[in-house]
């Protein structure tokens, strides 16, 4: 211990000032940072991690905004936790706005690059960060292949030299093919990865070549899967592996769901599986294979409920076919009732 | 409980309790004592590993000298007995490096706590020295709130720090008092940093 009383926040100890670091939000830290050299060093060194909720990148074709998540509260700072970043192309370098609730602050970068600014702030604000990032979401609304491949390199570049890869809970991204997602999200950390969800640039839905990304480790660890307007020729049995999946077929063939109806009484991994289609093939077998199903009406629609115990458990299996997807659902024992019951619905994701 | 009942038993200003319970004496550098109950000494590690190895009794305590604090002020000594007081028998954080650090503060705490930001950081520095890990959460938590929505401007003013102008501005006296060549290599390492790029953070 210093043999005088503290005059100021850098002369406390190293443990407190990292406690004091380790409670500050991700903002504070980054003033904390322009505050003066000494602080500056010591945030490098000690590298705190302040709390992310969100981080979404959207790739334009002039600029990149990031939008950060620091708390719950969704109002712009400084009312709430939502920071939004913005890197601009301009004529000559580019400008960073920092928007809060009631400003924009603005600063320009005569001899700098949009994308390599956003990169060395990436590198700065998560280059190094260890603990899981509950959700990153990389949308690559860019049209043009030279800047999407120019992005593309410069933050895989970033997440190919960290020493962990990043750890990030819900790994989403919306995308027109399969190629950009290879990219990203071989350099996650498999451990962390709960959820898988591709969305499709357009909203139109187009077809998903998952050919290289089933053999992903990082794919093959998630639990979640979610495909959104995207349709995939995989077989069904592609998906067993996860607990839930949402998968969109053009053709859905009636055999499936009963192979998936199977899957669910014999294996405990299945959870929820909601089956989109365009035309579903056969679908008599359904009748002749599970017997005549419950007709209901729910505020999603008319379907055909069948409901099937689960051997040597207390649980059930719901299947609710509807107009355009079918949905699969695994009832807890002590759900049964309630979730039975002519009147009930679950929530779909689409 | 307010911090003025707080069961802090400061010799000069309270009287002896009447249980029987076990208290030891402190000193703090300026000569103020304090009376603290055994379970409270037990929030500071360091506090209780001291008074384990010396083994007192009851006599022991009030015959030999108080146990001195050398580098604690008594102003802040007592907001870190009240504190360990109020809070004795309560279980001892263990920091599992979890991300958001949660820490919430009590109301007796914000009530004690509320002081300017100078003992704070005495308190904070106390709390370190001492080893108590939630005061010392609880107390840098305090400061950690103080930076929210503030500029780096504003935070310079609240945790009085220099800027790098002044900083260097010191530093550079200080250097040109020892050796007036040091200016020199300093310049020539600020230009050489400017020059590897800058950053919007």
């Amino acid at each position: 211990m210093a043999e005088t009383s503290p005059a100021h926040l850098i002369t406390l100890p190293d443990v407190a000032l990292k406690n004091i670091l380790d409670q500050c939000d991700f903002l504070a830290i980054t003033n904390l940072r322009k505050v003066c050299r000494d602080l500056r060093n010591f945030i490098e060194d000690t590298k705190p991690e302040p709390y992310h909720k969100d981080l979404n990148i959207i790739l334009y074709d002039d600029y990149i905004r990031v939008q950060t998540y620091t708390g719950e509260n969704p109002w712009l700072y400084p009312d709430g936790d939502w920071v939004w970043t913005q890197y601009t192309k301009e004529p000559i370098g580019c400008s960073v706005s920092f928007v809060t609730g009631d400003k924009v602050i603005q600063k320009g970068f005569p001899n700098e690059d949009y994308i390599s600014m956003f990169c060395g702030d990436f590198l700065v604000n998560f280059g190094h960060r260890k603990s899981v990032l509950p959700d990153f979401y990389l949308n690559l609304t860019c049209q043009n292949p030279e800047i999407q491949s120019k992005f593309l390199e410069s933050f895989q570049k970033i997440l190919e030299s960290r020493i962990h890869p990043m750890k990030v809970s819900t790994f989403q991204m919306v995308v027109e093919k399969a190629e950009p997602v290879l990219k990203i999200l071989k350099f996650m950390d498999k451990n962390s990865i709960e959820e898988i969800n591709l969305m499709s640039l357009h909203r139109a839905t187009r077809e998903l070549d998952l050919t290289e990304l089933k053999n992903l480790k990082q794919w093959n660890a998630a639990k979640k899967l979610r495909l959104e307007h995207f349709q995939t020729s995989e077989n069904l049995e592609e998906f067993y592996g996860f607990k839930s999946a949402l998968v969109d077929y053009k053709e859905l063939k009636a055999q499936d769901i009963v192979r998936l109806r199977n899957e669910f009484l014999q294996n405990p991994r299945p959870h929820r599986f909601q089956l989109m289609y365009e035309t579903i093939s056969n679908e008599p077998l359904l009748i002749d294979t599970f017997g005549q199903p419950f007709l209901r009406t729910d505020p999603i629609g008319n379907k055909k409920n069948w409901i099937f115990s689960i051997p040597d458990t207390d649980q059930i299996v719901s299947i609710n076919l509807y107009s355009k997807f079918v949905i699969f659902y695994r009832i807890k024992g002590s759900d049964v009732k309630e979730k039975t019951d002519p009147d009930y619905f679950e929530q779909v994701w689409v | 409980m307010s911090v003025e009942n707080a069961p802090v038993v400061d010799v000069d200003e309270a009287a002896i309790p009447v249980e029987k319970k076990m208290y030891y004496r402190f000193e703090s550098n300026d000569k103020k004592e304090f009376r603290v109950s055994e379970l409270a000494i037990q929030q500071s590690e360091t506090l209780n590993r001291l008074v384990e190895a010396m083994g007192y009794t009851s006599e022991d305590v009030e015959n030999k000298p108080a146990i001195a604090i050398e580098n604690i002020d008594g102003k802040t000594l007592k907001l870190v007995f009240q504190w360990c007081e109020h809070h004795k028998g309560e279980a001892i954080p263990v920091d599992d490096g979890s991300v958001p650090k949660i820490v919430e503060i009590p109301e007796f705490d914000a009530k004690l706590m509320d002081i300017d930001n100078g003992l704070l950081f005495k308190l904070i520095w106390a709390a370190d020295y001492l080893n108590i890990v939630q005061l010392l959460n609880v107390s840098c938590k305090k400061v950690a709130n103080m930076a929210q929505g503030k500029t780096p401007a504003q935070l310079r003013r609240v945790y009085l720090l220099p800027s790098d102008e002044e900083d260097e501005a010191a530093k550079r006296a200080a250097q040109e008092a020892q050796d007036p060549r040091a200016r020199e290599v300093e310049e020539e390492f600020e230009e050489r940093k400017r020059q590897g790029g800058n950053s919007f953070f």
